[in-house]
């Protein structure tokens, strides 16, 4: 649990911020879909360790069919936000 | 026009109705609604034991050991099943405290804490499920019983890239038979380290 988290104990955020983008596949994934699935986590961790910027992660997630992939980073800030307000 | 999202309003006013209502409570009536629904008893308990991985792409000359958890090879706690899975698959990418004793020379050894392992993730979600009603928007979901398991992992042998690993993983044939299995609704997550 990260520290903020901990002290006001009302908000969990995870250790890792990629835990909060990041995809899975199920037993039914084609090929593609999987290796897609790793490769919008690796987009996401690009993007956190600053590697590519928004336009870049966003132009990847909405080529590996991510619809709307605005809306879930934005989700993503807004949380990142809303628990850094409350620290 | 047909007025399609305007339609919408009667059914989304219902929930939105019973969200106002759950964003509305205290800490504690929230706490207990979500207590309501939760059997504590299932929620997946995993042991863990020190161990060590060695991240990607590392040759032999400048090979790293990253102290962390790994999961135990005894596991009683729920959930057991997806972590003794979870642990075999990975037992060539990771390295327990026995294994890293057997080296040979004084192999480097730094602590991981602060440090974001590759990781995958396996969960397996049943085929049965059971009705419940949302606490915040009050319709019926059906619930499936869910168990996932996290590990780190890394290079298997010196040098070794990400995508190498990932692909080999992917080719064990106890990954596939887990992959297929509730009817290829279970699940698996790779995530790079960084």
């Amino acid at each position: 649990m990260s520290k903020i988290a901990e002290r006001t104990g009302v908000i969990w955020t995870p250790d890792d911020a990629l835990d909060l983008l990041s995809v899975d596949v199920d037993g039914n994934c084609s090929q593609e879909e999987f290796w897609g699935m790793v490769a919008i986590n690796q987009a996401g961790r690009d993007w956190l360790t600053g590697k590519i910027d928004i336009v870049e992660y966003l132009d990847k997630l909405e080529y590996y069919g991510v619809p709307n992939p605005f809306e879930i980073v934005d989700e993503f800030a807004e949380h990142v936000e809303f628990v850094i307000s409350h620290a | 026009m047909s007025f399609k999202r305007i339609k919408q309003y009667p059914a989304l006013k219902a929930k939105y109705d019973q969200f106002k209502l759950w964003e509305d409570q205290t800490p504690a009536q929230r706490q207990a609604s979500y207590a309501s629904k939760t059997i504590e008893a299932e929620r997946a308990n995993h042991s863990r034991v020190e161990g060590y991985v060695s991240p990607f792409n590392t040759p032999n000359t400048e090979r790293v050991y990253l102290l962390t958890k790994i999961l135990s090879t005894t596991q009683n706690g729920a959930g057991s099943t997806v972590a003794n899975t979870l642990r075999s698959l990975l037992s060539d990418y990771t390295i327990t405290g026995a294994q890293f004793t057997a080296l040979a020379g004084s192999p480097i050894v730094l602590p991981g804490r602060r440090y974001r392992f590759a990781k995958l993730t396996i969960t397996s979600v049943s085929t049965t499920t059971t009705t419940q009603t949302s606490r915040i928007t009050g319709a019926s979901y059906k619930k499936p019983s869910v168990d996932s398991a996290t590990s780190p992992f890394g290079q298997k042998t010196a040098a070794q890239n990400y995508s190498a690993a990932v692909t080999e993983i992917q080719g064990i044939a106890a990954f596939n038979t887990f992959l297929a299995g509730n009817n290829g609704k279970n699940r698996a997550r790779f995530t790079p380290e960084g």
